[in-house]
C-alpha cells in the first residue's frame, strides 16, 4: 500500500513539475525559444518551414500568425529599458533612431495579444502614421491619459506588450540568424 | 538523503522531462487556439476572405498586427491544385502560405 501511495504521489508530481515547465516556457515573458536583442525579444524562427517545436507549441497555444523571418522580423518588448515590467499606469517613451526598412509598426497589447479598447481608435502607429523627427527616427509616447506628437493610448489591463515589426527586403536564413546589428527602439519609463 | 529516496526523486525528474517535452510536442496538434481553429469560423474552403481592419471588437489572432489588412484563405489542395489571383497594391503587400501541422 505504501508503495502504491508512493507511486501515485510520484506520478503526480512528475506530472505537475512537467506541465508546470511547459507552462512557464511557453509563456510570452520566456525567452526559451526568443532571442533577446537589447530588450526586446523575437521568436527568430516563428512562421518558418524549420520552427523549432517550443516556438511551434507557443505560436500555436497563443494562437498567432506571425509572418515568416525572411519577410518581417517581430521583436516583444515586456520590460523598459531598466528592466522594469510595463505596466499601464505608467507613462513611457519609445525612441527610435532613423528606421531602415521599407515600413516598421510599432503596437501595445495586453498579455492575451489583444489591442487596447480606446476613444479614438487608434492601436498603433506606423512608417505612414507616426511622425517622424528630423533625425529620421520616431518617439511614441505611451499612456492613458492624451499626450502630444506620438500618443498610443493604453487600457488599463495592468501589464502590457509592445510590439515592433519592421517589413524589410527579403532576408535569408542566415540573415535572419545573424541581424544582431539592427537598431531597436529604446523603452523608457517617464512617471507611474 | 538515503538512496532509496534520491531514486524516487530521480525518476520523477524523468518522468517530469517526458511530460513537459511530449507536451511540448503535442500542443500544435491539439491546441484548441492556434490560428487555423480560429479562422474555422471566418472562412470557407478555398475562398478568400478579406478580414476588416483590426479594432478592439475584431480580434482574430494573437498579436495581430492593427494596421495591416489581412485576407485568409483555407486552400485544400487533395482533390486540385489551387490558384490564386493578385490585383499588386502600391505600398507593402506579402504574402505567405501555411501548413495546418506546422502552424508555427
Amino acid at each position: 500500500m505504501t508503495f502504491f501511495l508512493r507511486f501515485v504521489t510520484f506520478v503526480l508530481v512528475a506530472m505537475l513539475i512537467g506541465l508546470g515547465l511547459t507552462s512557464i516556457s511557453l509563456s510570452t515573458g520566456s525567452g526559451l525559444a526568443a532571442k533577446r536583442q537589447g530588450g526586446w525579444k523575437s521568436w527568430k524562427s516563428a512562421g518558418h518551414v524549420k520552427a523549432d517545436p517550443y516556438t511551434r507549441a507557443y505560436i500555436a497555444k497563443t494562437g498567432q500568425l506571425p509572418l515568416p523571418p525572411q519577410i518581417a522580423q517581430t521583436y516583444f518588448a515586456l520590460y523598459d529599458n531598466a528592466h522594469r515590467r510595463l505596466h499601464t499606469s505608467c507613462s513611457y517613451v519609445v525612441e527610435s533612431p532613423a528606421v531602415e526598412a521599407k515600413w516598421w509598426t510599432i503596437a501595445a497589447y495586453d498579455y492575451n495579444g489583444q489591442v487596447f479598447k480606446n476613444p479614438v481608435k487608434r492601436y498603433s502607429f506606423n512608417a505612414g502614421s507616426a511622425m517622424i523627427r528630423f533625425n529620421g527616427g520616431f518617439r511614441v509616447y505611451l499612456s492613458q491619459t492624451p499626450q502630444p506628437e506620438n500618443w498610443l493610448p493604453l487600457g488599463n489591463n495592468g501589464t502590457f506588450v509592445l510590439v515592433y515589426r519592421l517589413y524589410r527586403k527579403n532576408l535569408t536564413d542566415e540573415q535572419v540568424s545573424n541581424e544582431d546589428d539592427v537598431p531597436l527602439p529604446l523603452i523608457k519609463r517617464v512617471s507611474c | 538523503m538515503r538512496p532509496y529516496y534520491l531514486t524516487w526523486a530521480l525518476a520523477t525528474l524523468l518522468l517530469a522531462l517526458v511530460v513537459h517535452i511530449s507536451a511540448v510536442l503535442a500542443i500544435p496538434y491539439l491546441s484548441e487556439n492556434d490560428a487555423w481553429r480560429r479562422l474555422l469560423n471566418y472562412t470557407e474552403v478555398n475562398q478568400m476572405r478579406v478580414i476588416e481592419r483590426l479594432d478592439e471588437t475584431n480580434q482574430i489572432w494573437a498579436f495581430h498586427a492593427p494596421d495591416m489588412k489581412y485576407a485568409v484563405c483555407r486552400y485544400d489542395v487533395t482533390q486540385a491544385p489551387v490558384q490564386v489571383d493578385f490585383v499588386l497594391l502600391r505600398g507593402y503587400w506579402s504574402v505567405a502560405l501555411y501548413d495546418v501541422a506546422r502552424a508555427g
